[in-house]
């Protein structure tokens, strides 16, 4: 019977044996317990009412005062609903634009215009969120672009960021124009790495290109997107912020108002840490729950989750 | 030999290097001490009473025996733009020589944010002696003992800001906090600069249409017409001025616009604007202007360049805006060659005659800026501090922090009223970037009073036309909640209430108006559903607080 060696000696001799593997990763792992973990202490603050001039530890307890705050307030769950609206939007018309654009990429061709498109579509995402909103903006009122587009086709010019109508459509709309082109690397990427050899096979087997598409490209993307999609679940009560402050107004409220827009016009008093972590926690509670059913479903489905 | 040089070139670079360790003697400024002396320092003794009978005590300036002095701004002191050095400030250096007191200025770093900056500073060992800045949140300080408590010791080292104080009843129960503790220096305006937004019209297309100056938002409405008719142009200002409807409710009895906000009547109770009447009726109306197309439609997401855009393009005839427009708009209308010709008008009213209530109308006092003095000063840097600051409301000081040094920045006239030099008016850069460099009074912050004289000479004539037909008929300041001062529950419950409140009003009112919902006839159920009794009540008791029947 070989008796299993300790843990610690075995550690010792990988480490011997790859020493500047673990030196290399020892400023990283600093670096995440310094900057991400250490913090998380300060997560108390949401149980305190936090006063820069007292510190954290002396700053007082109020126990659960911050999350009665906004969970007995009549709006916060109207900005929780929107907040999850924007995000599925999201997930369900602009989460799929990368992909489609990385498959059809990967039909093109002629080199010149496969990299032209390439160009074309990534250059919005080096466009700041601040620029792209005052343009759109500015395009949206009356006598703006897109009026002179509704009016060619016929219809009446209005102030289109003023109507709670064309709230959702404008917002996942100048998502999808700012983040396709960049998102579509990761799958071009991903796609560059397809044995030849499967479609070589296919073709064989008498499929055509859409064939081809779907049982071999597509499937070779599962992984990645099945992890994307994890990703992007974990995510689904953050965000809005910059975008909705910039873009909404009190006539689109009852739609644009998410968690982070009302809780910034709620603590406009400078300072006040603590409601905005309670709220955080909150978030982060959320977050994780589907992350961790996101992920469980899709290893149920077959696929590969993120751990 | 070879090994000589390097060594020697290696000595050199050493040395080049420590030279670099200097003190920070460039950001102190040194004062000229003259001979001049305190007097009156030890005589009264430190009272919180209100002796209007005892004797003012005098500060000559420049001070003689000044400790040294560490100021940190957060916010409206700054260096003006051109500046990178305390040094090269003339008025940074100007202050320090005329109140003879060592300044060690402490700014924001470029690219921080302010509040990071701040909650920073007030972590540290030992605090600067003087703080200046919006939102320190200085009634918190107290409370944690990191400032003083000013109040003993104004009659006697800040006898001039003293005077001040007492000088209006407003002032003095505004700025004392509830325990009646007076925590800081804050800024003051003359009454006369307190309007100075209002409503400007297109003056040749009203010639052309043949119509007096409109007087009542009845003849508003002809003149809208009127200019909608002819040349499609509409009512229009920015969104913020849109949302109080300062424009339009001024003198016709409506006290405010799509966002909650209250007044004081006669009896000294605090009422809510949007429960009145005439409110109700001036939001119909709007709703009948939007609807013959009257109005902007963009009135919801006009920006101030996009207003002025509008203007020069001939799509707005009749607007509302700060004094500022009525000298810019002449420079840009002759730039691009139009002979439009824009007048300020006074604030709509029901009647001809009435009052006008409700304007764009600024306080007297700020109390959200303050120049605090932290508990890390001793005994003599308390003295020294109270004094500096003192400086801004003597009347020499106030006359520093609004037109700068006598001779230098201004002279004065025949009337005995201050003149700017030609140093200002001929600089190469303006007349209002001249006046900034020079004086800070453009800033809330500042520990001193704007001087009506300041905006008369600051601004054009065309300007101070405006000025004077806006104050017409004001009574504004009978009827505005005066600043008022909340225990920390009550701050954030209303906080709470009102944001509760203002997300259900501000959408129903301009979706209203916009046509895109009817009316909720039971808005005032919804309003008190969401507290607008607690919030008035937590108003009331504030308001007795301080100015108590």
């Amino acid at each position: 019977m070989k008796q299993k060696k300790s843990f610690f000696l075995r550690v010792r001799q990988d480490f011997q044996r790859h020493k500047w593997k673990y030196l290399i990763i020892i400023p990283i792992i600093v670096y995440f317990i310094l900057f991400e973990y250490k913090p998380m202490y300060g997560i108390i603050i949401a149980f305190k009412k936090y006063r820069s001039s007292l510190g954290i530890a002396e700053s007082p307890w109020v126990g659960f005062d911050n999350f009665e705050r906004f969970l007995t307030d009549s709006y916060f769950w109207r900005a929780v609903r929107n907040t999850f609206t924007i995000n599925i939007l999201d997930l369900i018309f602009s989460f799929p634009v990368p992909i489609f654009l990385a498959l059809l990429l990967n039909e093109v061709k002629k080199p010149w215009f496969k990299k032209t498109i390439q160009t074309v579509t990534y250059l919005p995402h080096f466009v700041a969120a601040v620029v792209m909103c005052g343009l759109i903006e500015n395009f949206c009122l009356s006598q703006g672009l897109f009026n002179d587009i509704i009016v060619w086709f016929g219809g009446e010019r209005s102030n289109l960021l003023a109507n709670s109508d064309n709230y959702y459509l404008i917002y996942t709309a100048s998502d999808i124009w700012k983040s396709a082109g960049w998102g579509s690397i990761i799958y071009l990427a991903a796609l560059a790495g397809v044995d030849q050899e499967q479609y070589e096979a296919a073709k064989i087997d008498g499929a055509g290109r859409f064939k081809q598409m779907m049982y071999v490209t597509l499937p070779s993307l599962m992984p990645m997107i099945s992890m994307k999609i994890v990703l992007q679940l974990g995510k689904i009560l953050k965000g809005g912020g910059q975008k909705t402050l910039l873009l909404y107004q009190p006539l689109t409220y009852d739609v644009a108002d998410v968690i982070s827009s009302y809780v910034y016009r709620k603590g406009m008093g400078d300072g006040d840490f603590s409601f905005s972590t309670a709220v955080g926690i909150f978030n982060s509670v959320v977050n994780v729950i589907f992350l961790l059913a996101a992920n469980k479903a899709v290893k149920k489905m077959g696929e590969s989750g993120i751990f | 030999m070879k090994k000589l040089i390097a060594l020697l070139l290696v000595a050199i670079m050493c040395l080049s290097i420590l030279a670099g360790c200097g003190g920070n003697t460039d950001d102190k400024t040194i004062a000229e001490n003259n001979e001049t002396t305190q007097s009156g320092v030890d005589s009264t003794d430190d009272s919180t009473e209100e002796s209007t009978d005892a004797p003012k005590v005098e500060i000559t300036y420049p001070l003689t025996d000044a400790s040294d002095i560490t100021w940190a701004v957060r916010d409206g002191l700054d260096l003006h733009a051109d500046y990178f050095e305390v040094s090269e400030s003339p008025f940074h250096t100007g202050l320090a020589t005329h109140t003879g007191v060592n300044i060690d200025w402490q700014f924001v770093p470029i690219g921080s944010s302010a509040s990071a900056w701040y909650n920073l500073l007030l972590q540290e060992e030992t605090l600067p002696t003087i703080i200046s800045g919006t939102n320190l949140n200085y009634v918190e300080l107290e409370t944690d003992g990191l400032i003083y408590d000013l109040t003993a010791y104004l009659p006697q080292y800040a006898p001039d800001y003293w005077e001040w104080l007492n000088s209006d009843e407003e002032i003095l129960n505004s700025v004392k906090t509830i325990d009646g503790k007076i925590l800081g220096f804050f800024n003051g305006r003359a009454e006369e600069n307190a309007y100075d937004a209002g409503p400007f019209i297109r003056k040749d297309w009203l010639e052309e249409c043949d119509l007096e100056i409109p007087v009542t938002l009845e003849d508003w409405e002809t003149v809208l017409r009127a200019f909608k008719e002819r040349y499609g142009a509409t009512l229009s200002m920015q969104k913020g001025y849109f949302t109080t409807f300062v424009a339009m409710a001024s003198g016709t009895g409506a006290m405010g616009g799509a966002t909650i906000k209250f007044y004081v009547d006669e009896n000294g109770k605090i009422q809510c604007a949007q429960l009145t009447e005439e409110w109700v009726e001036l939001v119909h109306t709007l709703q009948r202007w939007y609807a013959d197309d009257l109005i902007d439609p963009d009135i919801t997401s006009v920006s101030k360049s996009k207003l002025l855009d509008k203007c020069l393009e001939d799509e707005v005839g009749l607007t509302f805006f700060d004094a500022a427009f009525s000298s810019r708009i002449p420079q840009e209308s002759a730039m691009i060659g139009s002979t439009a010709e824009w007048i300020p008008i006074g604030y709509p009213v029901k009647e001809k005659g009435d009052e006008v209530k409700y304007s764009e109308y600024i306080s007297k006092v700020h109390l959200d800026q303050c120049t605090v003095i932290t508990k890390s000063a001793s005994e003599e840097e308390l003295i020294t501090a109270l004094k500096l600051l003192n400086y801004g409301y003597c009347e020499e000081g106030l006359r520093y922090w609004n037109f700068g040094t006598e001779g230098v920045t201004y002279t004065f006239d025949d009337n005995g009223e201050e003149q700017w030099t030609d140093l200002i008016l001929n600089d190469a850069r303006g007349k209002t970037n001249a006046v900034n460099r020079y004086s800070v009074l453009n800033s809330e912050v500042a520990p001193s009073v704007q001087l009506a004289h300041y905006a008369e000479i600051r601004y054009d004539e065309i300007t101070q036309e405006a000025y004077a037909i806006w104050k017409e008929n004001c009574t504004t300041a009978q009827y505005k909640v005066p600043e008022l001062r909340y225990t920390s529950d009550e701050e954030t419950m209303l906080s709470d209430l009102l944001t509760a409140i203002d997300t259900y009003l501000e959408p129903m009112v301009k979706k209203y108006i916009m046509g895109q919902l009817p009316f909720e006839d039971a808005y005032a159920d919804s309003l008190e559903a969401l507290g607008l009794s607690q919030v008035i009540e937590i108003m009331q008791t504030a308001y007795d607080r301080a100015y108590g029947n």
